[in-house]
């Protein structure tokens, strides 16, 4: 632990009331954690379990009629290997692009000094509440030749006003104006201070907006439905969304009269498969965000900044 | 040490301060790689938001796929008084509302409350895995949460009846009861997000100086006015715009999740703007109608969110803009 | 702007080929010439005419056979929708299959099921349309606005009359067809999917079924009337019906109405004689006249019956809010009484007879009358649609037209016949295709794919949606019924899940069907009309319908219900139907 959390721990352990205050708030945080873990502690032993019990309602605790099955069947799907490698370089494109376009305009926007603030938040608040639809959209994609490329799931995502907002407000608060006029004073110009001063310094909101843009680019599927045929640029949503959906639905009624029995064994099975499949494919979707959160994790250390100050 | 080519004079320091005096001339001078940082998003923004709001005068037009956006005929305010005069508008719009509304009082400060607590665990280990934890509901798949809280509301088998029961109560069929589905909307929806909602205020609350904290100590602080006279401050500025954006957004909903936990019994309360544009936009294709609609709900959202911007910037120091 | 270089393009494109003298369609007319005694019904008459006159200039398209479509190559876009099964279009079997036989040069544009609708919008937006859309399920009125009205559909009376030989035959062996595609301008905008033919009309599945074991177990009758139904479902639920020892564990009628509401609904509306597809979509049909189900006379008697039945337990409960598989696990332990399903294997699973238990049946609420059942006009006016940006819609026709063939329709399915001459080498190479399986008196019973085997390829469904040309959403769905439907009774060939319930269906069902209402074609104005009203006052009905019979809204406020359908406009949405149905 650095010294500064040493400190703050050491003083706060020793009276009695703020003891019994650091052990409500464990125990109410500890319970909080539970409740939120039950439905996840579900979807494991869901995933395992053979469909019927599911609805029978014999899966609380354990699964019941455990079975692979639900895995198995998802991974036959030869596209989701594909699809994870889409997903994984769209999302990493993504990121580094809406960071580079965010993180200066934001820091921008928290100047007082920037004249054209008030006009420029207005101008940017505003889209996010009136917009062309979605025929003008594709329209537009379609005019810069993107239609079926993998770019169309990309450029559209560049930046987000509720995040830079959110991002100004970081840099309102946690950018002293003491820090800058000292590196002014030092003959620092704007882009200078922004690389060599705002910038090591932006490390949590960084991490932040990284993170927010990486689960939303992760996530999405309209885009997907939207502007890509080829199966080739297929991401991991999108297929699982495919796998899910096309296995729940019961088939049209004309279409299911002119099946055999067979076929139609055939898709109740697929169909029955679905609902414990629901729960193996959260798994396979959202591994890679679990996995690299805790990595994200260690940029929101405390004391940063003020390490700077004094240096 | 920072090196640079000029050192700027005392008289253009002293403008830093108040940002006015000097002219354009020489504001842009010093200041013009501040426009260069900022025109990506500029860009940006009139390529794939401005440009594309020539869609939106369909709202006021009889929108024809042949005739196009700029020949179809204009017919002026036509939709938006098919909309305010439906018979189902009021109850569209309480359904939204309360729904909405009930998503302020108890969605908005839980994350709080939360990531405050959250802020004070002693171990560092136990702090990152409760946040592992409460951060994983949030990549779960809409469809998928709204099967889950199906299957565990369901009247005989599902956990929360089995639970209810073993306390001694009868199990119920929630999901078919009109009143409860803003409650059911609003808890699957903390459930799912309260642990997200932290990321941001532990951020913010990660960059209060442990100086402070240690006096506050000295002059015989307790954990509790710490909270309160430190950390809550800390986040202020965050909240107050994040609670500003979140009024600005009263008339909308997003409207998978609704639709999933519709059905017909629970209909009147949770029929919302989001799910009737739906209807009748997708499947009815009438676009121009559907465009009114969300423009007019777009317009009252937006003179929500400039008075509660107005209200924060007279109250606090800090405001949208 | 798009249109011109599609159209330069086309043109260089024939003047090249007619230049270099193009020998592609006549290699395919010898390989017609060499046909295999297959027992399915093909119509390809022997061509050596034109292969012999090499010579001669022949006309685009040839009408001498059925294939090849056109004699020199001609480029056209087909849209397909696709399902998650599916190949990429160059390794699909049926997709490189058409393009070869046809001598085409099908450009195939995949369009995931899910984004049919927005899809179609930006298609129609961009004015930027395939030239064959296929599967599309255009409605009535999207064919109207966008065919007749916005002229985006190319009219096809003529190309059908010349080109269009097998859908002109099958649309003859299907009623009402050729009316429902007809526009109210005398054009035809679309080609039609067909799925009734006179031996499949009784084969829906669409019907309830009581559990006949039941019925003997406690020694009653099969009911007849809707008060012969409300003993036999109390009998159900107080006694022990299911033979189990428990009288407590059945239940007598169920379903889940998120997915099977029409059936249940149909169930009672059909006893009052109105006959409608159970919807609320559309308006209903009762002893001739039009009428429509949430306002008719007897719909309060369908409200009382329906509330006394879920009040005293006797429908489920939970019917209106349980999904289908919450459902199927009770019918599987053989807990309800009468299911939503003419094929009772879906609920009782097929690993065991108890689906044999099951049969169809109707009731009437008037015991002097007879029973109604509900069939659907067998057919989809605007399931194929040809863009009127097509450069040539001759071809585009002729090229539809193969597809309803009998031999191509399995085709499309199953792959081709082992050994015919459909199979060529790509077959071969996948062991992609069927054989007919025949019983001991020569009657067909089944196909048989020798190239499937369940470990390697894992479900048969997925199996052939690889290859399969048709998944229409997540069936697969061809231009017409499964040829072997209409041609084999499966009563006498044996396949015992099938013959059951088609024999039930057809002995207690098929004596009493009656149409609904027929698909129309409105004008201007009463579309507009309708385009307003029809979904509030079908969605004011539904919310009010679950109310009244789960006793949330006492029957007794039945008449401010009616009312207020009148004000959403009930009167001219039966007016406007009315006077339509009269024409």
């Amino acid at each position: 632990m650095s010294e500064n959390a040493l400190i703050h721990k050491k003083r706060f352990s020793k009276s009695i009331s703020d003891r019994a205050f650091g052990i409500i708030n464990t125990a109410l945080v500890t319970i909080v954690m539970l409740i939120v873990l039950y439905p996840l502690y579900f979807t494991v032993i869901a995933s395992f379990s053979n469909p019927y019990e599911i609805y029978k309602g014999n899966v609380l605790l354990y699964p019941a009629g455990f079975t692979w099955d639900a895995y198995k069947n998802v991974f036959k799907n030869s596209e989701i290997w594909q699809g994870y490698v889409n997903s994984i370089i769209n999302t990493a494109l993504t990121v580094v692009y809406s960071l580079a376009v965010t993180i200066p305009c934001a820091y921008v926007m928290s100047r007082k000094y920037f004249r054209g603030r008030g006009i420029l938040t207005v101008f940017f608040v505003f889209t996010m509440y009136f917009g062309g639809g979605m025929i003008p959209g594709y329209l537009l994609i379609k005019q810069l030749g993107l239609i079926n490329t993998r770019w169309a799931l990309i450029v559209g995502g560049g930046f987000s006003v509720y995040n830079m907002i959110i991002t100004r407000t970081f840099y309102t608060t946690n950018f002293p104006d003491e820090l800058y006029e000292a590196a002014r004073i030092d003959g620092a110009n704007e882009l200078r201070i922004f690389v060599s001063v705002a910038l090591p310094l932006s490390g949590a909101i960084i991490a932040v907006i990284a993170l927010y843009n990486a689960v939303g680019s992760w996530n999405s599927f309209f885009s997907v439905l939207l502007y890509i045929d080829s199966k080739k640029l297929y991401t991991l949503q999108y297929v699982l969304r495919n796998i899910l959906i096309q296995n729940q639905q019961m088939t049209i009624i004309e279409s299911m009269n002119s099946m055999d029995s067979l076929q139609v064994e055939a898709l109740l099975k697929r169909k029955l498969m679905a609902e414990s499949m629901k729960y193996s494919i959260i798994f396979i979707s959202s591994a890679p965000m679990l996995i690299a959160y805790p990595f994200v994790q260690k940029h929101f250390v405390k004391g940063v900044m003020i390490g700077s100050l004094k240096g | 040490m920072i090196k640079s080519k000029t050192i700027p004079p005392k008289g253009a320091a002293a403008t830093v301060k108040n940002g006015t005096g000097a002219g354009w001339g020489r504001y842009f001078r010093d200041y013009w790689q501040l426009y260069l940082l900022i025109i990506p998003a500029v860009v940006f923004t009139i390529i794939f938001c401005y440009y594309p709001m020539y869609g939106a005068q369909i709202a006021f037009r009889d929108y024809k796929f042949s005739k196009g956006f700029f020949g179809s005929e204009w017919v002026g305010l036509k939709h938006f008084e098919r909309y305010i005069t439906s018979s189902n508008f009021w109850t569209l719009l309480r359904n939204t509302l309360v729904i909405n509304l009930h998503n302020l009082l108890v969605g908005f400060p839980a994350p709080i409350i939360l990531s405050l607590m959250l802020n004070e665990l002693g171990s560092e280990r136990y702090k990152k895995t409760v946040q592992m934890i409460i951060y994983a509901p949030h990549f779960i798949s809409v469809v998928t949460m709204c099967g889950m809280v199906r299957l565990f509301l369901q009247r005989e088998t599902g956990v929360i009846n089995i639970l209810l029961m073993l306390l001694g109560g009868t199990g119920q069929d929630w999901l078919s009861k009109p009143e409860m589905f803003s409650t059911i909307y609003v808890l699957s929806g903390v459930w799912q997000n309260v642990g997200w909602g932290t990321i941001i205020y532990l951020a913010a609350l990660s960059g209060v100086d442990p100086q402070i904290i240690e006096a506050a100590k000295i002059d015989g602080a307790s954990r509790f006015q710490k909270i309160i006279y430190i950390d809550l401050p800390s986040i202020l500025p965050t909240v107050t715009i994040l609670l500003i954006m979140t009024l600005g957004s009263m008339m909308s909903t997003g409207f998978e999740k609704v639709l999933l936990l519709q059905n017909q019994l629970n209909i009147e309360r949770s029929d919302v703007f989001a799910t009737f544009v739906y209807r009748l936009g997708i499947k009815d294709a009438q676009y121009s109608y559907t465009t009114a609609v969300g423009l007019f709900n777009s317009v009252v959202n937006v003179i929500l969110l400039a008075s509660f911007n107005w209200l924060a910037k007279v109250s606090t120091k800090t405001s949208l803009w | 702007m798009a249109k011109k270089i599609i159209a330069i393009l086309l043109a260089a494109v024939m003047i090249v080929c007619v230049f270099a003298g193009c020998t592609g369609g006549q290699k395919e007319n010898s390989q017609q010439e060499s046909s295999s005694g297959s027992k399915s019904d093909s119509s390809k008459e022997s061509s050596s005419q034109a292969s012999e006159n090499s010579g001669e200039e022949l006309p685009l398209i040839n009408t001498d056979s059925l294939l090849p479509v056109v004699n020199e190559p001609l480029s056209l876009s087909v849209a397909v929708r696709v399902g998650a099964d599916d190949l990429e279009s160059d390794e699909k079997w049926f997709y490189r299959w058409w393009k070869d036989a046809t001598g085409i040069d099908i450009e195939y544009i995949q369009i995931n099921s899910d984004a049919l609708s927005e899809r179609k919008a930006v298609m129609l937006a961009g004015e930027d349309l395939p030239d064959v859309m296929y599967a599309f399920n255009w409605t009535n009125n999207e064919v109207l606005n966008y065919g007749m009205n916005e002229h985006f559909f190319a009219v096809l009376n003529d190309s059908i009359e010349t080109y269009g030989d097998k859908i002109k035959e099958k649309m003859e062996l299907c009623p009402g067809s050729l009316e429902g595609v007809t526009l109210p301008d005398g054009n035809i905008y679309s080609i039609p999917q067909l799925n009734a033919f006179p031996t499949t009309m009784a084969f829906s599945t669409q019907n309830t079924s009581i559990n006949m074991q039941w019925i003997e177990n406690l020694g009653l009758e099969k009911p007849v009337t809707l008060e012969d139904y409300y003993e036999v479902l109390k009998a159900f639920k107080e006694q022990d019906a299911n033979g189990n020892g428990d009288p407590n564990d059945e239940i007598p009628w169920s379903g889940s109405w998120t997915e099977n509401q029409t059936t249940i609904r149909n169930q009672i509306l059909l006893a009052y004689g109105i006959v409608s597809d159970g919807g609320f979509g559309n308006p209903a049909l009762k002893n001739g006249e039009v009428t429509y189900a949430p306002v008719d006379e007897d719909y309060f008697n369908y409200l009382t019956f329906m509330n006394r039945l879920y009040t005293e337990g006797l429908l489920d409960q939970d019917v209106f809010s349980q999904d289908n598989t919450a459902f199927t696990a009770k019918g599987n332990e053989m807990r309800v009484g009468v299911i939503p399903f003419a094929a009772p294997y879906y609920i009782t699973g097929s690993e065991n007879d108890n689906y044999t238990q099951y049969e169809s049946f109707l009731l009437t609420a008037d015991a002097s009358k007879a029973p109604v059942a509900y069939q659907a006009y067998g057919f989809v006016p605007g399931y194929i649609t040809i863009a009127s940006s097509c450069e040539n819609v001759d071809a585009a026709v002729r090229l539809i037209n193969t597809l309803y063939d009998d031999t191509v329709n399995i085709m499309q399915f199953y792959g081709p016949m082992k050994g015919s001459e459909y199979d060529d080498e790509y077959a071969q190479e996948l062991n992609f295709g069927y054989e007919n399986v025949y019983d001991d008196n020569g009657n067909w019973i089944n196909y048989n794919m020798p190239g499937y085997s369940e470990e390697e390829h894992g479900n048969l469904w997925s199996y052939l949606c690889r290859h399969c040309m048709c998944v229409a959403g997540n069936a697969f769905t061809g231009v017409l019924a499964r040829v072997n439907l209409y041609n084999a009774d499966p009563i006498a060939n044996g396949n015992p899940l099938e013959a059951t319930w088609r024999a039930s269906n057809r002995e207690f069902v098929l004596p009493y069907i009656q149409y609904g209402y027929p698909s129309v074609y409105l004008d201007d104005a009463s579309l507009k009309t309708i385009s307003e009203i029809a979904t509030p006052l079908a969605d004011y009905a539904y919310m009010m319908e679950a109310k009244f019979i789960t006793g949330d809204e006492p029957l007794s406020n039945y008449d401010a219900y009616l009312e207020e359908m009148n004000n959403l406009g009930v009167q001219d949405y039966l007016k406007i139907y009315t006077e339509a149905y009269a024409k």
